[in-house]
């Protein structure tokens, strides 16, 4: 018996394949285009086709993200607070806050010791302490993306960007390379920033241990680092952070998949 | 980058930084001295608290002297972290990271300099109808006395008079809740001492803002930013005359050389709304690059008993203190009245335009203002321009943003001046 | 029954469609009202229509050229109306003075209009002697400028009649909202909001008509679903709640059973004395307000209090507050309020109401997951 975990965000969707121990045995990252369905359906196909299983061993689909209903083939769905938050703990049962940067949103989320949320928050109107927020630094200061994190941690001098949006910030560290400021102490400013951003956030839902970083901004040691100043705390990054989501969708579909009370695979 | 500096301010308002912490080391050893701690909201009447010798913090002076120091975002983030959304007031944000530091009783987050004890009552003019709420918030939180003293947006001088009547009835009740807290009685004489000096120091003040009128500026409303400081740490003592008689005798001196605060005045301006506390010395240095320098303002010009001082009789405070707030209140509520007072300045500076400045977090002076540039617009001729700003938030302030707007904001009346010389 | 609810619906679609056809059809005098707290009997009495302004469905344009966008919506689209002749119907204006944007608009309206403006001053230190004292004289002053513009002048009796019409009103109100209370899902909330809503565009005593039609309707009505999610709406001031956020909340299986909201029991509330000076009841009315309000400082009041009540009494077992963007007074107080629900155990979600059209993926994404939380 198999389950899928389907996360359909606004950049990318995420697929995770459970089986019945509550094992991963696959999973795919894929971006989500402008057709959410046409995605969610190519990865699931991969997954399947990867793992060399039959479609007919899917006992239960659920999915979770931006485009979780538009999926046809999904038999249920959840958000991705809830499912981030399962996935967590999935991965640590110690896991009492979650934070989740991802492309174009964020997420702080704090759980109680069954591992259910309690409250949360989001960032999701603007692009200012995301995914996003960096690329356009990076493009700004002509550095990839992927070197971002590593030189933010080599800055001596402490310099601010204080604007709250990710326009005017642009402009602010444009200036700041005008005036000769050294682009490694300016990249620290940007992480700082953004912990800035998502610390607040956190804090307000509350911070309690442990703390675990979820989405593809967790990939970036800088804003770990950054965050964990912020909050003065040790912030846990799984293996694959991008997948938590669908990890999560993937254990509420096993919940369901085994419970007595479903005969016909609808919500 | 060291560049020299345009602008020739006036030495005399090198004194204002150490009064400022003078007065707040006085509010922090409050407690220690055996004193009362007030934390006071909105335009209240000091003159009181110092005749009783009732230590106080303010929350708009607080908050412009956190503006400029470091260390302020932190507070910041401490009340947006506590569920403040940042649309809130910049000054109510500041001082909830305060009063959050002291509550967890660790502050060693921030500088002390930045930090004052929590109150043992709170009192609010409820000018700013926000104050009114900042004031309930916080009486609760910290669960001590409070008084609000009310007063209405009067949009006509009968309203002024019955708000006077309102008001001048509420200071009688002030005074009796702080005689009950304080276990003393108000020394009437003292109060009359200390309007006294209030009435004197006004008058210099405005025989100093008279002498701005002159071309060349002999100073900038930049440097009257930030003698208020002094206007409301030093209220109705004799130090504050005495501060603005050697303010006015540096001044006098620059008009009888014809020194202007800085070289080459082309344009004399006018600023409407609060000062951008963290960007007074840049901007005046932006503006001077091009030639502009303010000359009124109405936070300067039109308020702090700038408005007809030699009717303040101190042998009445209370009708004076309540003549003030009335007037205050009415000015903040009514863009007509306001737009009278902004023609005025623009007639008796020789002002060639007006910088709006629209604060995002500050609102009381912002709505109307595009009704003023209007206005004025449509009976004068003078330009206006709107720039975004905050009293104390960088988050929404750009300088690019800024110095482009008033730089082609001083090019238009560039090209006004040269249409005007040919035609 | 439905075609009760139909009128109440097609009125608060286009509230700015209904009302000149409205105003044309009675023959009467229109008041524009700003919200909040207008004392309406005073109006009622003098024979003409109080009518509270609501937000408009357009977009707001020419409005940004008079007033800032980071100001509460209400106050924009007022703003955007009178500019493009919307309000032109109106003959005459009422600004309760309540806070710094309503405070702000009836200068910019007043510049802008041609109309009367008639502007009370609200104390707001309710608790205050000399400022009860300084509401009686002002409701007076209000009640003669009501007489002066529309040159008829108002008695005893007919002001004594305006405010029965007005208490049978709030009564009916109450009922509606009990019934909803006991029969969570008896109407949408949609509905329901139309209801309060069609009431404020509306002479009383018609509203009266068809509120009692509408109850007699429903108390034979019986509810099937039973949901556990029962919530309760706080907020809103000023505005009534889009409704979109209320239909996704009743799609993720949820039931709105009470609220503290301006379209809602913060406007029917408490009830204006029949004893005595009428003035004076309306008075007493204005200072002591039941639902507590961040605009005012009422020692007595306690918004924290009020909430959790509202919450034990219906058997809600989640807030979800609506906080209009840039409303000042309420983002101060969530914080506390969201405090004092955590304390005692009720949860509670915030969502941001804007005038500009949001992304309602979010706010669903939002509501979704709160309700996730409730199981």
């Amino acid at each position: 018996m198999f389950v899928v975990g389907i996360d359909i965000g606004s950049l990318a969707t995420k697929a995770v394949l459970l089986n019945g121990e509550k094992e991963v045995t696959g999973y795919v990252v894929t971006l989500t285009g402008a057709d959410s369905n046409k995605a969610g359906q190519t990865a699931i196909d991969r997954l399947i086709k990867d793992a060399g299983i039959n479609p007919a061993q899917i006992a239960y689909m659920l999915s979770t993200g931006y485009g979780r209903e538009n999926i046809n083939l999904s038999n249920g769905q959840l958000t991705e607070i809830t499912c981030h938050a399962r996935g967590a703990v999935h991965i640590d049962p110690a896991v009492r806050t979650v934070i989740d940067i991802g492309g174009q949103d964020s997420k702080a989320i704090s759980l109680n010791d069954y591992g259910d949320v309690i409250k949360f928050a989001m960032n999701d109107k603007c692009a200012a302490g995301t995914g996003r927020f960096l690329e356009v630094m990076a493009r700004a200061l002509e550095i990839d993306l992927q070197d971002m994190g590593e030189l933010s941690l080599k800055s001596k001098h402490r310099v601010e960007v204080s604007s709250m949006c990710t326009v005017f910030a642009e402009t602010e560290v444009i200036s700041l390379i005008s005036r000769s400021i050294d682009k490694i102490d300016i990249i620290a400013a940007i992480h700082r920033a953004i912990a800035s951003r998502t610390g607040n956030m956190t804090e307000n839902v509350g911070v309690k241990s442990s703390v675990m970083m979820t989405g593809g901004v967790a990939k970036n040691i800088g804003v770990v680092h950054a965050l964990e100043e912020r909050l003065d705390c040790k912030i846990l990054v799984p293996k694959e952070p991008q997948i938590v989501g669908a990890l999560g969708a993937a254990m509420f579909a096993l919940d369901r998949a085994t419970s007595a009370d479903v005969k016909n695979n609808t919500e | 980058m060291t560049e020299e500096r345009l602008v020739n301010r006036i030495s005399t308002t090198k004194e204002v930084r150490p009064v400022i912490a003078g007065w707040y080391d006085e509010i922090r050893t409050a407690h220690a001295d055996g004193k009362l701690l007030a934390w006071t909201y909105g335009p209240v009447p000091f003159e009181i608290f110092r005749a009783m010798d009732i230590r106080f913090e303010h929350l708009e002076s607080y908050g412009a002297y956190l503006a400029a120091r470091s260390g302020q975002e932190k507070l910041k983030e401490l009340s947006e972290s506590d569920g403040y959304s940042n649309d809130i007031c910049s000054y109510a944000r500041l001082v909830r990271g305060v009063s959050m530091l002291r509550e967890r009783g660790d502050t060693s987050s921030v500088p002390g300099v930045l930090l004052v004890d929590l109150p043992d009552f709170v009192v609010a003019f409820r000018q700013c109808p926000l104050m009114a709420t900042v004031y309930d918030y916080q009486k609760r939180l910290f669960n001590v006395p409070g008084f609000c003293i009310d007063t209405i947006p009067a949009h006509s001088e009968a309203d002024y008079r019955e708000n006077l009547i309102y008001i001048r009835r509420q200071l009688e009740e002030l005074i009796v809740f702080l005689e009950d807290l304080t276990k003393t009685k108000l020394d009437f004489d003292r109060l009359k001492q200390i309007m006294a000096y209030v009435k004197e120091a006004a008058l210099v003040r405005n025989r100093v803002l008279d002498l701005c009128k002159t071309k060349p500026a002999p100073m900038s409303v930049f440097d009257h930013f930030i003698s208020l400081g002094p206007s409301h740490s030093q209220r109705g003592k004799k130090e504050s005359v005495e501060y603005w008689r050697r303010l006015e005798a540096e001044v006098k001196e620059r008009v009888d050389n014809g020194i202007g605060v800085i070289k080459n005045e082309k344009f004399r301006l006018y600023w409407h709304n609060l000062p951008i506390w963290f960007k007074v010395g840049r901007l005046s240095e932006v503006l001077a690059k091009h030639g502009a320098v303010l000359v009124a303002a109405s936070y300067t010009h039109e308020l702090f008993y700038s408005h007809e001082p030699e009717k303040i009789d101190p042998e009445d405070p209370l009708t004076s203190l309540a003549a003030e707030e009335a007037w205050q209140s009415w000015l903040a509520a009514d863009a007509i009245q306001g737009a009278k007072q902004v023609q005025k300045e623009i007639e008796d500076y020789s002002i060639d335009g007006m910088i709006m400045c629209s604060h995002r977090t500050c609102q009381p002076a912002d709505i109307g203002e595009y009704d003023i540039i209007d206005i004025i617009g449509r009976r004068l001729g003078i330009p206006g321009i709107v720039i975004d700003a905050d009293p104390t938030d960088p988050a929404f302030y750009s300088d690019a943003q800024t110095e482009t707007r008033l730089q082609a904001f001083i090019e238009t009346l560039e090209a006004r001046k040269r249409r005007a010389a040919t035609s | 029954m439905q075609d009760i609810l139909d009128k109440f619906n097609s009125i608060v679609e286009d509230a700015y469609a209904w009302l000149p056809a409205y105003k044309q059809e009675k023959g009467i005098k229109v008041f524009g009202c700003l919200p909040m707290y207008v004392p309406e009997e005073i109006i009622h009495a003098a024979g003409a229509l109080p009518v509270i302004l609501q937000e408009s469905n357009e977009p707001i344009t020419s409005g940004h050229s008079k007033i800032q966008s980071f100001f509460c919506g209400i106050v924009r689209s007022i703003v955007d109306q009178s500019l493009k002749g919307r309000l032109d119907f109106l003959d005459a204006l009422v600004s309760p003075e309540i806070d710094l944007p309503i405070n702000g608009i009836a200068n910019v309206l007043r510049i802008n209009m041609n109309i009367p403006n008639l502007v009370i001053y609200q104390p707001t230190t309710c608790s205050k002697e000399v400022s009860q004292a300084f509401l009686s004289k002002e409701i007076k002053r209000f009640k003669s400028s009501v007489e002066e513009c529309t040159g008829q002048k108002i008695t005893e009796t007919s002001l004594k009649a305006s405010i029965k019409i007005y208490n049978r009103n709030r009564a009916l109100l109450r009922e509606l909202y009990d019934l909803r209370r006991e029969k969570a899902g008896l109407l949408s909330s949609v509905q329901i909001r139309a209801a309060v809503m069609a009431g404020m565009l509306m002479l009383k005593e018609e509203h009266n008509q068809l509120l009692e039609a509408l109850i007699s309707k429903l108390k034979t009505r019986e509810v099937t679903s039973k949901s556990k999610f029962r919530i309760v709406l706080s907020g809103s001031l000023c505005q009534a709640p889009p409704t979109d956020i209320l239909n996704v909340i009743e799609e993720t299986g949820a039931v709105i059973v009470d609220d503290d909201i301006y379209t809602g029991t913060r406007y029917f509330a408490g009830d204006v004395g029949t004893e005595g000076d009428p003035l004076e009841a309306i008075v007493k009315r204005q200072l002591t307000m039941p639902v507590p309000c961040p605009t005012r400082v009422d020692e007595a009041g306690n918004w924290g209090d009020y909430l959790i009540d509202t919450v034990k009494n219906s058997g809600a077992n989640g807030v979800i507050h609506l906080v209009v963007k840039y409303c000042q007074p309420h983002e101060m107080y969530y914080p506390y309020l969201s405090k004092r629900l955590s304390k005692a155990g009720i949860r509670d979600l915030k969502l941001e109401i804007e005038h500009e059209i949001m992304s309602i993926a979010s706010t669903k994404t939002r509501i979704q997951a709160f309700i996730e939380t409730l199981k």
